[in-house]
Formats: structure tokens, C-alpha cells, sequence
């Protein structure tokens, strides 16, 4: 690392130096993109990894800490994505999306009211940011309230560059909360949007699955042929392709509740 | 600033400032986490109030009064998952459902069109057009029970709503004509099914396979599907409630086609008569009666009816008496009115005597005689044991300006 790396005018517009091969300075950023891009491909664990190598390279990195908070509650650990999210805190007090994280991480550990205070609080602070507002749509979402929509509409309003991501995020999370036409409406912009990512299409399988639809197997398809053996994208193309009957009219029964 | 290792507004910290700080997250231990899937599992299906830290330090009445809202709140997400079906339900008076949701004004024509239609349907029951009618009244409290339960939009799938029901009515109509028309096993019936079957292939494959170029209307097609499947459902649950309520109001009341001429009771072939069961199950039946009886084997009556059903005929002979044709009736020689008791055509230029046992009557009707009048094929065609007399007619109901009660003939 330069020792001019920490000085601002380097910060922005300025390409970050590269190596004398040309290669990528194995800084902080570089870590946090090589997370994004497995977070993307549906690698938990291989982005947490590349979370905590970029905070290794720069503890003061917030993008680190909120990564690991949400590899975490992905990874279904949420008590342990709690305790992260307070250690965080310490560094970055009060902030929203911090505390949006352990809204969420309380809300899939079914502790509806501690997911509700902590989205209480995230929503009070200044600067709310788009994940700020989908937490808040989870949360409203588990306590079924119709106040969830505008919240994802709020998110989205907020997101300049990153609104493909939110859209997916939100079409996520109204697929864990099984309103799958509404999700639909956010994943197929985002498949379109994101065609690289596994995880993207994976989702998007899942979601025409659990409608019925047959075009599952060539989302689930898309999703294996970028991320070969993709353990969690085969069990779901297999379990759809030998649904039964009975799975059948499940799909057409929700097709018909989504309507 | 140079040396801030803290944002001075937030505390945020902006340089790590040399301070070792672990970075590794802690993990879960993998036999952890089935007992926390359990927990978790435990938390969404029970009552909140059960979790310790809602508990400690709530007093008892409190407690109860959590322990009675998380009830209710149960009750409501049963009535939320229910409600649909709890509609449809509560619309088996139609516009009920509506009229607990506060949303009669939208089907307040509906209702009236389906009462309309039933009162007109009662009116011409056994008509063609009262056919019509009760297929127009199942198709209109169909439509009411869906819209109560709110499975379909038909503004999204098809536009006036109007069309929605005609489709409807004519559906029960034709599959009420079809039974109407032919029987059940014949060649024609299967021929229709077949037809029926293709029919609605067609209808359904021809867009999906057209629309499945386009995935947009392909997925408004599968969405449109199963809205259809459940309009099939509840058209056929009402259709087996009106069976079901006809069956326990009207059950013991029935009818039949005669081909008689009587002046005296005003009834002319062709006619449809009321009959009740009942009324038939008297030790013995006057004479003069009209009862409904089934065709004989050996003679066809024509056009009218087909061997193994039933018509309307006329007691002339009882038990133990002797009925002797001879342009009139003759009973144990005593002559019979013709006006009262009209000597059908096919016998009209006979001269028989039939003896009717005991527990029989002779039933006269107009059969066409297919091989000839012998004195044995009118005993076997208008002898009718007691058992074989199904019901006794009591009113003229269609054409329906001659609809009236029977006179008595004794």
C-alpha cells in the first residue's frame, strides 16, 4: 500500500494504483468487490471471508463490518450477526443500517418486536438508506402490513446506481415472504439487469418454482451453468422437477392467492 | 483532519489508529443451529407472550390480557387465511357475503337478476326456457359467491363482467341440455362428451400455445387457469346445492309427459304433469286417476317417450274388475264416460277384455303398437301392478296457460 493511499485526493475520481504487472492493489476495496461479486454468485461464506480480509486491511472499513452483518444473517446465523452488528456499533454509533441489520437479523429469528424497535430506531436516524427502508419492509412484512410496498417503493426511490441490487433485495424478500407474484415484479428486472449473477437467477427460479411456472428449470439452469455445483440451485432444480401432483396445485393455489 | 481518529459529529471511527481489533465475526457451532431452527420455529408458532422477557415482571392480569390479544390476534389470521372460504360460504344466500363485508351495493343487480331468474325459473320449470332459467340462477349465485370470495378479477382476465356470466349460464344450460337430450352410454352422449372435450382442448390450448411466445401473456394465461378450475368448482358446488335443497323441498314432488286426451280434466297430449309420490301411496286409488307409471316394454309410445321411462297414464280398471274395449270403456259392464275416460287410439278399433288382478290397475295410454294388438300385449302393456305406480298427478303445469289443478273424475 502507497503511503499516500489514506490522504483524500486519492479517494475519489482517481484510478487506484495498479501494480507494476498491471495487477489490482489487494486493498480494502478490492476485497470488498471480490465479496460483492461471491455474495452475488451465492457464496456466503467466500464473501464473509473476503469481508473480514478487507477489514484485516482496513479495520476503520464500514462497508466491511455491514458486509459481515449481513453474510451472517444470510448464512443464517443471526444471534451471531446480532453480536456483530453491536460490535460494529461500538465503531460506528447509531447507524441505521447497522441497526436496520439487526432489525433484520431479529426478525428471522422470529423476535418480531426487537425487529420492530431496532427498525423504529434505524428509521429515526438521519441519512436512511435504502436497505434502512427494506429492513423496515421485512419487518412490516412479517407483521403483514400493507405499509410494506411503499417502504420497498421508498428504497428503490432511494437507490441511484445500486437500484438494480435493491431490487433484487426486495424481490427476495417478498419471495421469503411468499407474496411471489409481487416478488416477480422486482426479480425479472433484476435477472435482466444482473445477468452474471447465480444468485440473481437462483432466486428467480425459486420464485417461478413456487408459482409453478416450468421457465424454473431454465432460471435454475442459468444459475448452475455460472456457478457449477451450486449445491442449494441443483436440490431446487431436482425437487422441481419431481414435484408431484400435490405440488402442482400448491402452485396453481398460490397463483391464484397472488392474483 | 489529520490526526481525527473519530468523526467528531457521529464518533464514527476513521482510523484504526494502530488499535488491534478482531475482524473475525464469530460463527455458530454447527449442532447449534437445529436447536435454534427449533426455537425459532417454537417463537413463530406459539403465543409471544410465553418468551421470558415479555413475561418477567408483567403482572398476572396483564399477562392475560396478552395472553387474550395474542388469542385474538390468532382468531384474525385464521380469519384472514379463512376468509375466502368463509365467504363463499356465507354466500350460499346469495349477496350475504356481501352484505357482511359491506360490499352489497356491487352485486345489488346480481342479486336481484339471480331472484328474477329463480322466481322465473320456478315459474316455467320443465320448459325450455325455464332450463334456461335455472342454469341463468345457479350461473348468477356462482358468480356472487366468487365475487364474495374475491377469486376472481374479472376485469383483469374478462373485461364486462356481463360476458362472464353468459359464459357461465350457457355452461350449465348446455351440460344440463346435453342430459336433457340423450341419455347416459349412448354412442351420442359420448360423441358430445368427446366434442365437448375437444372443444375445450382447443379453447385452451390454441392460447397457450399462442401465447407461449410470449412470456408475458403465456404467464396471464396459467394465472387465468386456475381461476377458471375454481369458477368450475363452486359453479358445480352450487349446482349440487340446488340439487341437494330441491332434493329436501321438492323431493317428494315429481312429473311426467301423458299423450291422453281427457276433456273433462282439460288435459291434452303433450301436456306435463305435477304428480306427487305421496299421493300415491294410498291402499287404493280412485278411478279416473292419473298416475305415473313406466312404459311398457312391448309397445313404444312414439315420439314422446322411450321403453324403461315413465308417463302419465289413466286408472280405468281396478283391481279385481273387468275392462272390456269396445270404442269405450266398459268396466264389469258398466260403460265409462268418454269425455272422463277416452279410449286411447291405438285401441280404439279393438274389442278386448282384460282382466286386472288383484294389486293391479289397468292403466290406460297411448302406446304405438309396434307388432300388433293382441289381447296379451295389452294386458302386459296396461296392466300395472300397484308397486309400478311411481306417483299420482295432481296439477296441469305445462303449457303454462293451462296450468291448473285436476278436476276429480269420482
Amino acid at each position: 500500500m502507497s503511503r499516500f493511499s489514506h490522504l483524500e485526493f486519492e479517494e475519489k475520481g482517481t484510478p487506484k494504483a495498479q501494480g507494476p504487472q498491471g495487477e489490482p492493489v489487494r486493498d480494502e476495496r478490492f476485497f470488498h468487490e471480490r465479496a460483492k461479486a461471491a455474495w452475488l454468485a451465492g457464496d456466503f461464506e467466500e464473501a464473509l471471508r473476503n469481508y473480514s480480509r478487507a477489514l484485516e486491511k482496513n479495520s476503520a472499513f464500514y462497508d466491511g463490518w455491514f458486509g459481515q452483518v449481513r453474510m451472517l444473517i444470510e448464512l443464517g446465523e443471526y444471534q451471531e450477526s446480532s453480536l456483530w452488528a453491536d460490535k460494529a456499533l461500538e465503531l460506528f454509533p447509531e447507524h441505521p443500517e447497522l441497526l436496520a441489520a439487526k432489525a433484520v437479523a431479529c426478525a428471522r429469528d422470529a423476535d418480531i418486536d426487537k425487529a420492530q424497535a431496532f427498525s423504529d430506531n434505524a428509521i429515526s436516524k438521519r441519512g436512511a438508506t435504502p436497505y434502512v427502508w427494506l429492513a423496515r419492509a421485512e419487518v412490516l412484512l412479517l407483521r403483514r402490513s400493507n405499509m410494506a410496498e411503499t417502504c420497498i417503493r421508498n428504497a428503490i426511490s432511494l437507490a441511484n446506481t445500486a437500484a438494480p441490487i435493491v431490487r433484487f433485495e426486495a424481490g427476495r424478500l417478498l419471495l421469503n415472504s411468499r407474496s411471489y407474484l409481487s416478488a416477480m415484479e422486482y426479480l425479472r428486472p433484476a435477472v435482466k439487469e444482473m445477468p452474471k449473477s447465480a444468485l440473481v437467477w437462483y432466486e428467480f427460479g425459486r420464485c417461478q418454482a413456487a408459482l409453478g411456472f416450468p421457465e424454473a428449470e431454465v432460471a435454475f439452469g442459468q444459475s448452475l451453468k455460472l456457478q457449477p455445483g451450486w449445491a442449494e440451485a441443483q436440490a431446487a432444480l431436482s425437487q422441481f422437477k419431481e414435484r408431484g401432483l400435490m405440488g402442482r396445485i400448491r402452485a396453481a393455489f398460490r397463483r391464484l392467492r397472488g392474483s | 483532519m489529520p490526526g481525527q481518529t473519530s468523526c467528531f459529529r457521529c464518533g464514527s471511527v476513521l482510523e484504526s489508529g494502530g488499535v488491534a481489533v478482531d475482524v473475525h465475526p464469530p460463527r455458530a457451532a454447527r449442532w447449534k443451529r437445529p436447536f435454534r431452527n427449533a426455537r425459532r420455529w417454537i417463537r413463530r408458532h406459539s403465543p409471544t407472550f410465553y418468551t421470558v422477557e415479555r413475561v418477567a415482571g408483567t403482572s398476572s392480569a396483564a399477562i392475560v390480557r396478552m395472553g387474550w390479544d395474542t388469542l385474538a390476534d390468532w382468531v384474525d389470521e385464521a380469519r384472514a387465511l379463512a376468509r375466502p372460504g368463509f365467504y363463499l360460504l356465507l354466500s350460499i344466500v346469495p349477496g350475504l357475503g356481501h352484505v357482511v363485508q359491506g360490499r352489497f351495493r356491487e352485486v345489488r343487480w346480481y342479486c336481484l337478476g339471480w331472484f328474477m331468474a329463480l322466481a322465473a325459473c320456478l315459474l316455467l320449470y320443465r320448459t325450455s326456457i325455464g332450463l334456461f332459467f335455472y342454469g341463468a340462477t345457479i350461473g348468477l349465485h356462482a358468480y356472487i359467491a366468487i365475487h364474495a370470495a374475491r377469486l376472481l378479477r374479472l376485469a383483469d382476465d374478462l373485461s364486462p363482467s356481463l360476458a362472464a356470466v353468459v359464459i357461465l349460464m350457457a355452461c350449465v344450460v348446455g351440460f344440463f341440455m346435453l342430459f336433457q337430450v340423450v341419455s347416459f352410454g349412448s354412442p351420442i352422449f359420448l360423441l358430445v362428451v368427446v366434442a365437448m372435450l375437444s372443444w375445450g382442448g382447443l379453447v385452451i390450448g390454441v392460447p397457450v400455445y399462442v401465447a407461449s411466445r410470449d412470456t408475458e401473456a403465456f404467464q396471464r394465461v396459467l394465472r387465468f387457469l386456475p381461476r377458471v378450475a375454481a369458477v368450475l368448482v363452486v359453479l358445480l358446488s352450487v349446482w349440487g346445492l340446488y340439487a341437494a335443497v330441491a332434493d329436501l323441498l321438492l323431493g317428494g314432488l315429481t312429473g311426467g309427459y301423458t299423450a291422453l286426451n281427457i276433456p273433462y280434466q282439460n288435459v291434452r297430449s303433450g301436456d306435463y304433469l305435477l304428480a306427487r309420490r305421496s299421493l300415491a301411496m294410498v291402499e287404493r286409488l280412485p278411478r279416473g286417476a292419473l298416475v305415473l307409471v313406466p312404459v311398457g316394454r312391448l309397445y313404444d309410445i312414439g315420439t314422446l317417450r322411450r321403453a324403461g321411462e315413465t308417463m302419465i297414464g289413466q286408472i280405468v280398471g281396478l283391481p279385481g274388475e273387468t275392462v272390456q274395449i269396445e270404442r269405450l270403456f266398459r268396466v264389469d259392464s258398466v260403460e265409462l264416460d268418454a269425455q272422463r275416460y277416452p279410449v286411447p287410439g291405438w285401441l280404439s278399433a279393438r274389442r278386448l277384455t282384460v282382466n286386472v288382478p288383484e294389486n293391479s290397475y289397468f292403466v290406460s295410454c297411448e302406446y304405438k303398437a309396434i307388432g300388433g294388438v293382441t289381447p296379451a300385449a295389452v294386458q302386459a302393456a296396461c296392466v300395472v301392478p300397484q308397486s309400478n305406480i311411481e306417483a299420482r298427478a295432481f296439477m296441469r303445469w305445462n303449457p303454462v296457460w293451462r296450468r291448473g289443478f285436476l278436476k276429480e273424475t269420482e
